[in-house]
């Protein structure tokens, strides 16, 4: 599929394909060469699509929620981690998937995990708080990355490889050299995070992590305006952080009105825009910002709340996994008459 | 002299003393056997007092999951993502979020199926301190008030239901219901010492003026005693009485160590206060950990609050193991109810009484045992079940106070505990 | 007099009376009669700073008779009987070199006692 970015309509998304599973999920992403669409489910299992085919597989191995999905480059494999620690390889297109290699990752979740643009090292984010850097191809670790204070929920790395950055519970974000393996830089996303004291929790944080295309720009979702994190009361939020030393302060982008929620998920267009994915007490949407500009221009209501999200390799498509165990597959374009 | 309730006068706790005379010094009680003679008098349960039997309540605020703890379901549908581990006891597993209480699993008794049919907070609260469900005009006492008043020496060093809470310190008072305010709760806010406890003038001079006060509310009482004039002058005999004690309630005097060990955390720092309460003869000791009312993202939440409870709770539970403490400690982990086996939309658990669980330790209850049972989902109990009145039974015979004995409060007998239930037998040894 | 009082002593209190823990929902309860009162009562600043005040204006008025009457129709609105007297004077006595200071107790016992607070 050619992409005619004047066709590019986000106002007018409308549904493309409806999958489902028979399960809740927690996670969504196509393979790199977008052949595929991967979802982890409240099962343990991590659901395959074929998106030519229809064709569902599914990969069981893990013993608790997958909430961490990324694909090597090449697509040819499919990186998980869960709930239970553990990081699996598989391959993407076999016909009955089974784990090539399986390592216990975290003591702990893990909570993300990405590839790096040259194929060759994976990162990992856990709740022990730590960072890790894998060899893609063997598996061995290759060096661990203390520095978060607390939780670490998403780890990404720069279009170009240089950098890979990191962001926790708090809110802070470390920016990794990937060369000498050090942190380069701390970045604040502290806007979204809050420590409530009557309830003694901490919460909010990063709940999705994406570079922009030229990787000036980190953009992290998670919430704000948490005045009672037990009870769900929030709103779903974005900043767009500058990484260059000097840059611009952190910006919050937020919905228009009160809409309650969390944003899951944030991926940069390259028609210039951000789609993020809100679930909660307010529903679930797909909202979508301007740089600079506070407030959505688009808003698309979905039909369940939404958990997770992904775009596709050819920047029409989009993902969303629900807790109704579907996902949907979105086009950000007019739906053709007929 | 018009005494029209329990009013703890000089000619009763005379008389009490002229009945114990010696036996008291000796230390014996119901182990020796004597407490049966003494069958099931209100003297029996003042003996009883003498041993120095000492509660330990730690409420987990809110409703914490029976599944992220003591009765967990990993890899159903209603088990959520955490897994199950081993603990000291063969054969018992609990939640992963526990590590350290799994090491003291040996050491406490674990129930299982409690249905307690309350869904409500203030109602679910009001249940499981008093062990019968609120009703309109009713009022009972709180386990720490019964506590203070039938376990606690009336002599005693510190006031006998203390409460250390994670928020504000609140006015006590009516947990004591017909005992009277004199055996409400002390909240400590934050574990912090009660306020005002300097003296204001050097003592000689305090002392002068509180034997005037006391003069001019004597002279007073001649005309007009009542339950509440007893309860305003004792408050300040209490108060003198924490004044003298203030260092009890001062936690820096731990040692670093032991700090560091409890975890640096408000829990933790309250955890070893609490074992500092209990060693300078506290005889009731709540610590309430906040907040477990998990609607949204209930497996974060439980993550952060659990790993603090496990830390304070378990180093606690071993410390007074050590400290040859736990025979004579009664021990409870309890919620106002549990969390649905169904996961919302959210992540989260809500409100569910129909099959949950408490823990327990100390004092004669059966380290190592499970009682009740309950589905493979979690849904339904399926064995032994016990509601709230079952517990406080229990509770109450732990520390040696038969509840169906006689309790004199106004000169009437009040049932402590609701009649209709009774101790559930397995937990004790 | 007395309402003034007993603005002063709610005003004080305030600091007293705070929520527990938001989420729990547990009912507030309240009582008459605390150990945190007595404490506030016995050795908080409010009390024994008004106190002092009181106290140095009834300090100067050198007939114990009229200072009884002022004291006692002050806290308690009622004259003081025989025995309060009697009682007064001794205590008056009892620091000849600092009337302020025995003054300032006799003013306190009054202020902190049961009479005071349930005679209203």
């Amino acid at each position: 599929m050619s992409a005619d970015p004047s066709a590019i309509d986000p106002a007018k998304t409308h549904l493309v394909k409806d999958l489902v599973h028979d399960r809740a999920l927690v996670s969504c992403r196509f393979d790199a060469q977008g052949r595929f669409v991967f979802a982890g489910s409240e099962d343990n299992s991590v659901v395959c699509w074929d998106l030519a085919s229809g064709a569902k597989t599914v990969l069981a191995a893990h013993d608790s929620w997958p909430h961490a999905l990324a694909s090597t480059p090449d697509g040819q494999t499919l990186l998980t981690g869960a709930c239970d620690g553990r990081l699996i390889w598989w391959p993407c297109a076999a016909e009955k998937p089974s784990p090539s290699r399986t390592i216990e990752a975290h003591a702990g979740w893990v909570n993300s995990v990405a590839v790096s643009p040259d194929g060759k090292l994976i990162a990992t984010a856990g709740n022990d708080r730590l960072v890790k850097l894998w060899s893609a191809e063997d598996g061995s670790l290759i060096q661990e990355l203390p520095g978060h204070p607390k939780y670490v929920y998403q780890a990404t790395f720069d279009p170009s490889g240089r950098f890979l950055a990191s962001a926790d519970i708090a809110g802070l974000v470390i920016l990794w050299d990937v060369s000498v393996r050090k942190e380069a830089r701390r970045l604040d996303a502290g806007k979204l995070s809050k420590y409530d004291q009557g309830q003694g929790v901490d919460y909010g944080g990063a709940r999705g992590l994406a570079f922009s295309a030229d990787g000036q720009m980190l953009f992290v979702a998670g919430l704000i305006e948490a005045s009672n994190p037990l009870g769900a009361v929030s709103n779903p939020a974005l900043v767009a952080i500058d990484t260059r030393e000097g840059g611009a302060a952190p910006f919050l982008h937020r919905p228009k009105d009160d809409l309650k929620g969390v944003a899951w998920g944030v991926k940069p267009h390259p028609g210039g825009f951000l789609i993020a994915v809100t679930g909660g007490t307010g529903g679930g949407a797909l909202l979508f910002w301007k740089p600079g500009e506070v407030n959505e221009f688009a808003r698309v209501a979905l039909p369940n709340t939404g958990r997770a999200l992904d775009l596709h390799p050819d920047a029409i498509r989009v993902a969303t996994a629900h807790h109704d165990g579907h996902v949907r597959i979105w086009s950000l374009t007019e739906k053709p008459p007929g | 002299m018009r005494c029209d309730y329990s009013c703890r006068s000089d000619e009763h706790v005379m008389n009490r003393r002229g009945f114990l005379g010696g036996v008291a010094g000796l230390g014996l009680g119901a182990a020796s056997g004597l407490g049966s003679l003494f069958g099931r008098s209100g003297a029996a349960s003042a003996a009883m007092a003498d041993q120095g039997k000492q509660m330990l309540v730690v409420w987990l605020a809110g409703g914490s999951s029976q599944l992220e703890t003591w009765d967990p379901k990993p890899g159903t549908v209603t088990g959520g993502p955490f897994r199950a581990i081993e603990t000291s006891v063969p054969g018992v597993k609990i939640c992963e979020l526990l590590p350290g209480t799994a090491k003291q699993m040996h050491r406490m008794a674990l129930v299982r199926g409690v249905n307690t049919k309350e869904d409500d907070h203030g109602k679910g609260h009001y249940l499981m301190h008093t062990g019968r469900p609120q009703t309109p005009g009713a009022e009972h006492p709180h386990l720490g008030s019964i506590a203070a008043r039938f376990l606690n020496p009336e002599e005693g060093p510190l006031p006998g239901y203390i409460h250390i809470t994670p928020g504000g310190g609140g006015l006590g008072g009516s947990e004591a219901a017909i005992l009277g305010p004199k055996y409400g709760a002390l909240y400590l806010g934050n574990g912090q010492p009660p306020n005002n406890t300097g003296r204001p003038l050097p003592p000689e001079a305090d002392a002068a003026r509180h034997a005037l006060r006391r003069r001019m509310n004597d002279r007073f009482a001649t005309r007009r005693r009542t339950a509440e004039t007893d309860a305003y002058t004792t408050t300040y005999e209490q108060a003198l009485q924490l004044m003298e004690r203030r260092e009890v309630f001062d936690v820096s005097k731990e040692p670093e160590r032991d700090r560091d060990r409890y975890g640096s955390h408000d829990f933790g720092r309250h955890c070893l206060l609490a074992r500092r309460l209990l060693e300078a003869g506290s005889t009731f000791v709540q610590v309430t950990h906040s907040n477990y009312d998990t609607h949204n993202e209930n497996f974060a939440f439980h993550l952060e609050q659990l790993g603090e409870f496990d830390q304070g709770f378990s180093t606690l539970l071993d410390d007074l193991a050590q400290r040859g403490r736990l025979d004579n400690t009664l021990v409870v982990v309890m919620s106002e109810f549990g969390r649905t086996p169904s996961i919302n939309y959210l992540y989260g658990r809500d409100h569910w009484s129909a099959a949950w669980s408490i823990a327990l330790a100390g004092c004669g209850i059966k380290g190592g045992a499970v009682v009740g049972k309950t589905n493979d989902k979690g849904t339904e109990v399926v064995d032994r079940q016990v509601g709230a009145g079952h517990l406080f039974h229990t509770y109450l015979k732990a520390v040696g106070l038969d509840a169906k004995g006689d309790f004199l409060v106004n000169g009437r007998n009040i049932q402590v505990a609701d009649p209709a239930a009774s101790p559930i037998a397995e937990l004790l040894a | 007099m007395e309402q003034t009082l007993h603005d002063r002593l709610k005003g004080n209190e305030a600091p007293f009376v705070s929520q527990f823990g938001r989420a729990a929902g547990q009912p507030q309860e309240a009582s008459d009669s605390t150990v945190h009162q007595a404490l506030f009562l016995a050795n908080g600043e409010p009390v024994n700073s008004w106190v002092d005040g009181f106290a140095g204006r009834l300090a100067a008025i050198a007939d114990n008779n009229a200072l009884a009457d002022d004291l006692y129709l002050s806290i308690l609105t009622r004259r003081p009987s025989q025995e309060d007297r009697n009682d007064l004077v001794a205590y008056l006595a009892t620091r000849p070199a600092d009337r302020k200071g025995a003054v300032k107790d006799l003013a306190w016992a009054l202020f902190t006692s049961s009479e005071f607070r349930f005679s209203h």
